[in-house]
């Protein structure tokens, strides 16, 4: 009869190992060698080897330096020694696998690898739990309440879709459609996320496990279902990540219900955590950078209550639910109005770059536009959604489509339109400064189309003809008016303006609406001479006509409450000026220079700014609160003719054509944005004249581009 | 050790060479030994660091360039090799062998 403690026999299987001192036997100590020379140096003196210098000493890594020597350890970071194959209870087995997948939502909201995932052990000891090396482990524990299959079956399992999950996340993220160290964090420290194995193989290993557990008699009914539930809920993931969108949309669709199902049902099974002298707490060590290849310092993410990591869970099946609806959709523009609603709407929280990515993957993989299209497609759509006519009609005049004529035209939309839709599904400040850049790409296509239909002999066309071809560079400078607006108004969502700024920043996008407003006249002008009033372009055309009239509105009635108000300028116009300039560079670019045509819409016009200022101060007639009150009264009207419109015949089943003609499946998003303005405009429209004071608050969150009245500042 | 340099030159001579170095929390520095100053601090170009126990790292991770302070420090090895042939060369210049 055997006579040993179980658990020591297995802590000496993982630990008994004979440590070899790194570099072999054959050292001699030479300390005191180095004493002596120290003690025989003159002060200054220094012994480097050929050239190396000074300099080049500057960059060593110094150690006991507890900001740069990630591998130091501080005393009150010692912890018990780590065995993975000490056997675990089921309840300390959920508990683990919950903080992991808290810790894996870390490092999808741009955390290192090193300070979330990889700070969970067994990651690190994957081998040394693999039953198909310990046959006869199991033999050795005798602790009926802690099988140790729970270990070498079920967390190894989970520990592989972990690791395989957190490989497909990284090799969809590294295609470069989102940042790396801005949106996410790239660094594997030399650790293996499973890349050589198949997702098959962590698939067929949860499968594994979850037969066990339903099978298995040591575990209590309960805990069975709990770590079943979990280990479900991952094999969903896994499959989630492996399908794409595009091949199987039911069966995306089905896995995302299954996901959802089973997040709702372990949001309820909440594990408390294992008292202190559990093994479990072992299992996580957050210093784990100290001795894997990085040169990240040391961080502890504090993890958030496991409530908000199920938040996050979920906001990523909402991303996928998005992807999978917008990936049936053909019509690029329904593309654009998602991003910039993402973007827009307080409700929807940044998606992870995870789910970015992969939107930006499905709409352009590289090669095809959608999974089917070739980019030649998108010009078709450009001016098919925003003219009603396709780009053939317009084509036929200069050669057809793919002429050498048109080619340029035909490059410069692709290269534009693109990184434009792939740009909405950037960071808030990435996109920005992406939209910055892009106005100018704009006004390539616009100078291009502007040059081009000047060839034309008009004598011969019809004036339908005449109009549609005049019409065409039109279409680019609706864009670029676009980006301007929201490049100028998102700066109040990233909070970048300063007191002295904001009303500048009103002025000019009153002033950037207002000409695209005219823009909208001639467009809409040319679909009615073309009859082309049934088509979603003129259904969005309209939408946006009415919507602009009323932000130009507001814009200006912002303009005018704040030079109106009473708060003192804390600089000179000469520093003002200066920075405007810096402030909108991208408007004042050289390189406009090099186009034959001058740019529409920039730079502003500092002068009109200051008379335009003078005269708002001497105008008593039409205070601000008119403006808002005009600006609730035309949203409130859209929001009901929008609410109640039928359902036109081109709209299709979803009614997809209600307000404008691209919202698609995101109408009641876009009417939440009507209605954030409408309440905007009740709220700063109580500011009846200076002497009220009102005292403004800008709050993205809750009112957009525009401030709310404090509560103290109400009438 | 007993050759002809002093002990700044025996160091010099040590340059280049492989010293292991054991510091106070246990962790070791495997690295080419490229200099020193007065005060001793050392510094090691392509240096691997180990830290040896139960759940560490024996096999070690790169850490680049590194400057170790001698507080830090509890010993200081070189390679035997290095250390008799520059013993060698000590002896063959005292023998005349060498000029």
């Amino acid at each position: 009869m055997f006579n040993f403690n179980p658990i020591n026999a297995i802590n000496s299987l993982a630990m008994d190992v004979d440590y070899e001192i790194p570099g072999g036997d054959e050292f001699r100590d030479i300390t005191e060698l180095f004493a002596q020379a120290s003690a025989a140096m003159h002060s200054e003196q220094m012994i480097m080897m050929d050239g190396f210098s000074l300099h080049d000493a500057m960059s060593a890594l110094e150690i006991g330096e507890p900001r740069l020597d990630t591998g130091m350890t501080i005393g009150t970071q010692r912890k018990q020694p780590f065995n993975p194959l000490t056997p675990l209870l089921p309840e300390e087995l959920c508990w683990i696998i919950d903080r992991s997948i808290s810790y894996e939502m870390e490092w999808h909201t741009s955390n290192q690898l090193v300070h979330t995932v990889f700070t969970l052990l067994y990651i690190h000891h994957f081998q040394e739990i693999d039953p198909d090396m310990l046959p006869y482990a199991h033999l050795l524990v005798r602790d009926p309440d802690r099988p140790l299959e729970l270990v070498t079956v079920v967390l190894r399992a989970y520990v592989s879709g972990l690791l395989k999950s957190c490989d497909l996340a990284w090799r969809e993220l590294v295609k470069g459609g989102v940042n790396d160290t801005e949106d996410w964090q790239a660094d594997k420290c030399e650790v293996s996320l499973l890349e050589g194995w198949p997702v098959k193989a962590a698939i067929a290993r949860l499968k594994e496990a979850i037969g066990w557990l339903m099978n298995t008699t040591k575990v209590p009914s309960n805990w069975r279902d709990a770590l079943t539930l979990r280990l479900e809920f991952r094999l969903s993931l896994l499959k989630l990540q492996e399908n794409n969108v595009f091949h199987d949309p039911a069966t995306f669709r089905q896995l995302l219900f299954d996901a959802r199902g089973l997040l709702s049902h372990i949001k309820v099974s909440t594990v408390p955590a294992p008292p202190e002298n559990s093994p479990a707490h072992t299992a996580f060590d957050p210093y784990v950078a100290r001795r894997l290849n990085t040169f990240m310092p040391i961080r502890v993410v504090e993890l958030p209550p496991q409530e908000e990591t199920w938040v996050k869970l979920q906001d990523w099946l909402d991303g996928w639910e998005e992807l999978v609806t917008l990936a049936k959709i053909g019509d690029v523009s329904t593309w654009n109005i998602v991003g910039n609603l993402c973007n827009l709407l307080p409700t929807i929280s940044l998606r992870p770059a995870y789910v970015r990515s992969s939107t930006q993957s499905a709409f352009f993989d590289g090669i095809l536009v959608l999974n089917q299209y070739p980019s030649t497609w998108l010009v078709d759509r450009f001016f098919f959604e925003t003219l009603g006519v396709h780009y053939n009609r317009i084509a036929t005049f200069f050669g057809g489509p793919g002429s050498t004529r048109m080619r340029d035209v035909e490059r410069s939309i692709i290269k534009t339109i693109v990184p434009h839709i792939r740009g909405q599904w950037f960071n808030p400040p990435r996109r920005r400064r992406h939209f910055a850049k892009e106005i100018f790409e704009w006004h390539v296509v616009y100078d291009i189309l502007s040059i081009i239909i000047t060839d034309l002999d008009y004598s011969t066309l019809s004036s339908r003809d005449s109009a549609l071809v005049l019409a065409s560079p039109l279409i680019p400078l609706y864009h670029r008016f676009s980006c301007m607006r929201e490049i100028i108004l998102s700066g109040f969502q990233l909070e970048l303006y300063s007191a002295n700024e904001k009303d500048f920043a009103y002025w000019y996008a009153a002033k950037i609406v207002e000409d695209q407003l005219n823009l909208l006249d001639k467009i809409i002008g040319v679909q009615v001479l073309l009859s082309v009033q049934e088509t979603e372009a003129h259904q969005e055309l309209h939408f946006q006509r009415v919507f602009l009239t009323a932000l130009q509105i507001m814009c200006e009635a912002m303009f005018s409450l704040l030079v109106k108000s009473d708060v003192p300028r804390t600089q000179s116009w000469s520093q003002t000026r200066m920075n405007l300039m810096r402030r909108y560079k991208w408007a004042f670019l050289e390189r406009y220079d090099d186009c034959e045509t001058l740019p529409v819409g920039s730079p502003p016009r500092l002068r009109e700014y200051l008379f335009d200022m003078s005269e708002v101060i001497d105008d008593e007639l039409n205070p601000p609160s008119e403006g808002f009150s005009l600006a609730q009264s035309i949203l409130s009207g859209l929001v009901e003719s929008e609410s109640n419109k039928p359902v036109p015949v081109f709209a299709g089943p979803s009614g997809r054509a209600c307000v404008g003609g691209w919202a698609a499946d995101w109408r009641e998003e876009r009417l939440k944005v009507l209605h954030i303005l409408i309440e905007t405009c009740e709220n700063i429209g109580r500011v009846k004249d200076k002497s009220s004071c009102p005292k403004l608050k800008w709050d993205p969150k809750k009112s957009l581009w525009f401030p709310l009245l404090e509560e103290s500042g109400r009438e | 050790m007993s050759n002809s340099l002093g002990p700044i030159d025996t160091l010099k001579s040590l340059l280049r060479t492989t010293l292991r170095i054991t510091v106070t929390d246990g962790r070791i520095f495997l690295g080419a030994f490229v200099g020193t100053d007065k005060p001793m601090n050392i510094l090691l170009m392509e240096t691997e660091e180990f830290r040896l126990g139960p759940g560490e790292n024996p096999n070690g991770r790169y850490v680049g360039q590194v400057m170790i302070p001698w507080k830090m420090i509890t010993k200081i090895e070189a390679q035997d090799e290095v250390l008799e042939t520059r013993d060698q060369l000590g002896k063959d210049m005292r023998a005349g062998y060498i000029m």
